[in-house]
């Protein structure tokens, strides 16, 4: 089978073919693309499950979980936590090489920021009207669920673009509350 | 004991709090009954007893927190003790009243002194009367906000606005400044009244670099009563611990203040004639000087780190008094022993601790030498929306504190929580866990140190800042890497498989054949 190159944020992996099926060993060679890296080989075993993945290598075994997300761009980045430790990875971008890597600064002018709600409950206020110059952490919502009030703040400043959460309003996970340039 | 004899205890409770219960009444030789709701129909507590009565809708008020419907499973089950565990019906003296009228005996202190210790009102009056030192507070409750502003100018701000009936955070506000007062009134006003039906409110000075201090105390109901040491719960999110422990890393340096803390309370316990498990929650300064809070007359959340410092069981305790077959232990009989660390894991966002309940698709759970684990779940299923979105606690003891900080942070790192999930990675269901919280916690170097304060998740942004992006230039990251490039491959050529196939409607054996590379056609 043919080799095949794969990207992890911009670090280029060379498997010596594919990766296919629930278990499977490859060689995979990486580092060569740094600058002054000396590009290192090894063999690798691994097992997927309903979770994640397992591998092997010269070193142990690792497991890690993974969860896929997409982000405001629409782009998928994952999730990794090893399993039996404390590592975490957030933005983790898998691309095959040769495939443009679009990064966030490239993504030109910048787009409304959308304040969703992070759980289902009751719009108890509206602080904010729409037109209005906000700042960050700035209060925009009350929101109660979970029988707690929750005020919902301004990650960034900007202005208030449009507001659509009404007092009173129920509202599920994810529903969109105002638009913030 | 045969089987005729078998007394029977009822469970007026759900989650991890009704199996540890259902365990220990076993033990004892009980025979346990579960009652539930429609979201608990399948849920493990049900399934931790002997039998199980289905009790009504979700909603708490319908189920869990009605009356007629839990006294009604007892007697349909010939039950005759009933166990309130916490939160729910543990509370309330109406529900113990109700359990005597209809023969039943409740497990917990009596009606009476429940009235007294209770509400947080009555308690205060009752505390002044013995002499324990108390915050700085309103004298009762304040009607409005210009009365609490009056006030607040008295002791000066910062004060903290709090709930009559209240508990558990809800309904309390700090509140640094006059400007503040009056929005903070009305909305946590507005709070307590929609989780409690009562909104009135009090105000109390605020305490700067607090820790949060608890002495476990068990009274016999007729006088006696003893303590089993303190707990420190100083580490909250959003007033609500997630970390406890015993001793407290503060009042190992303040013996005489501690001895006095104990004193106060089983003073207060014997005075009242406290029937059970019971809780005294104090204030204490970084000085030791220590300030009452309220008292909690039911077994708390975190008694099993009392338990592993003294080597009782609270339950059996609890159970065996009931059923007039307990005698209080002297004081000097019991010794405690080393330290012990109790963490909360919970369905919620770990960076903003809003609850995020929803479908758990895989959990494992920590063992090994002196590692306990208390779950409401150990198996793909759901955390339901509709209460404390409580996964699981897990306690570890250690002959130090040293020990016990480091058996947890190795326990935190073998627990997982996961969602189910889609072939491509993509989490089904809204769970959200703060296992990753935690296990900064159980590393973070004022926790080792135990110079925990109540404020210390908010002091550090750290804590609850998102993972580290995979940079590839840390050790051992190219593991991960690899991992997760394997990974993205395996999973998306499985699902173009299956989608491919599903939009042909290809049969299940022409798929097997197409990924084996097989033709069948």
């Amino acid at each position: 089978m043919s080799r095949m190159k794969l990207k992890v944020n911009g670090q280029e992996l060379d498997f010596s073919s594919p990766p296919m099926g629930e278990k499977g060993s490859v060689q995979v060679q990486w580092g060569a693309s740094q600058a002054g890296a000396v590009a290192r080989s090894c063999e690798i075993s691994w097992r997927v499950d309903e979770s994640g993945i397992w591998i092997e290598t010269p070193t142990g075994v690792k497991g890690f979980d993974w969860r896929r997300e997409i982000d405001d761009d629409n782009r998928p980045q994952y999730v990794l936590i090893e399993r039996n430790g404390a590592r975490e990875f957030s933005l983790a971008r898998v691309s095959r090489a040769g495939e443009s890597e679009a990064s966030a600064t490239s993504s030109g002018k910048k787009k409304a920021l959308k304040v969703k709600a992070q759980m289902p409950g009751k719009i108890v206020r509206v602080l904010v009207e729409e037109g209005q110059e906000v700042t960050k952490d700035q209060p925009l919502l009350v929101m109660e669920a979970m029988k707690m009030e929750n005020e919902i703040r301004a990650v960034q400043s900007g202005r208030v673009q449009k507001v659509k959460a009404t007092q009173g309003q129920a509202v599920e996970t994810g529903a969109e509350l105002l638009l913030i340039e | 004991m045969s089987t005729e004899s078998k007394p029977t205890l009822l469970i007026a409770n759900r989650g991890e709090i009704a199996i540890r219960v259902a365990r220990t009444a076993k033990a004892l030789g009980f025979s346990t009954v579960a009652v539930y709701s429609d979201a608990d129909r399948f849920s493990e507590h049900v399934r931790a007893c002997d039998q199980a009565i289905y009790i009504g809708p979700s909603a708490p008020n319908e189920s869990y927190l009605n009356v007629e419907r839990v006294i009604d499973a007892a007697k349909r089950t010939g039950a005759k003790y009933i166990h309130p565990g916490y939160g729910f019906l543990s509370e309330r003296p109406h529900f113990v009243e109700a359990c005597e009228k209809a023969g039943l005996v409740f497990v917990g202190p009596s009606a009476e002194s429940m009235r007294l210790m209770g509400d947080k009102i009555q308690a205060r009056a009752t505390v002044d009367r013995l002499n324990v030192p108390r915050v700085p507070g309103s004298p009762g409750a304040v009607p409005d906000s210009a009365e609490a502003a009056r006030f607040a100018a008295q002791v000066g701000y910062p004060v903290l606005l709090k709930a009559a009936a209240g508990g558990g955070g809800k309904g309390m506000r700090r509140v640094d400044s006059e400007s503040e007062i009056h929005a903070a009134f009305e909305s946590s006003s507005r709070e307590a009244l929609g989780a409690f039906g009562d909104g009135s409110m009090y105000v109390e000075k605020l305490i700067l670099r607090p820790h949060h201090i608890e002495v476990q105390v068990f009274g016999d109901g007729k006088g006696g009563a003893i303590h089993l040491g303190e707990r420190e719960c100083s580490i909250q999110r959003r007033h609500q611990k997630v970390w406890e422990e015993s001793p407290s890393p503060l009042m190992e340096r303040f013996s005489e203040a501690r001895q006095r803390m104990f004193d106060c309370a089983v003073h207060v316990a014997r005075e009242v004639k406290y029937a059970g498990a019971g809780t005294f929650e104090f204030v204490a300064d970084e000085q030791g000087n220590f300030y009452f809070l309220e008292m909690n007359t039911r077994l708390q959340v975190e008694h099993p780190v009392s338990e592993w410092v003294n080597g009782v069981d609270l339950v059996a305790w609890q159970i065996l008094l009931a059923a007039g077959q307990f005698s209080l232990p002297k004081q000097e009989s019991l010794t405690r022993r080393g330290s012990s660390i109790e963490v909360r894991l919970y369905a919620e966002d770990p960076l903003t601790f809003l609850p995020a309940p929803g479908a758990i698709g895989s959990v494992q759970y920590p063992s090994g030498a002196f590692v306990r684990v208390d779950a409401a779940v150990t198996e793909a299923a759901e955390v339901p929306m509709h209460y404390d979105p409580m996964i699981a606690k897990v306690s570890v003891w250690g002959a130090t504190r040293t020990e016990a900080v480091n058996r947890m942070r190795v326990a935190l790192d073998e627990t997982r929580v996961e969602p189910p999930k889609k072939l491509s990675g993509e989490a089904q269901g809204s769970l959200k866990t703060n296992l990753s919280f935690l296990k900064r916690l159980a590393r973070h170097p004022r926790v080792i140190e135990g110079d925990t304060t109540t404020d210390l998740i908010a002091s550090d942004p750290a804590l609850t800042q998102p993972a580290p992006q995979l940079t590839g230039q840390e050790k051992g990251d190219w593991e991960a890497q690899i991992a997760l490039a394997i990974l993205q491959q395996v999973r998306s050529q499985q699902s173009g498989v299956l989608q491919s196939s599903t939009q042909q409607g290809l049969s299940g054996w022409a798929v097997l054949a197409r990924k084996e590379g097989v033709r069948s056609q």
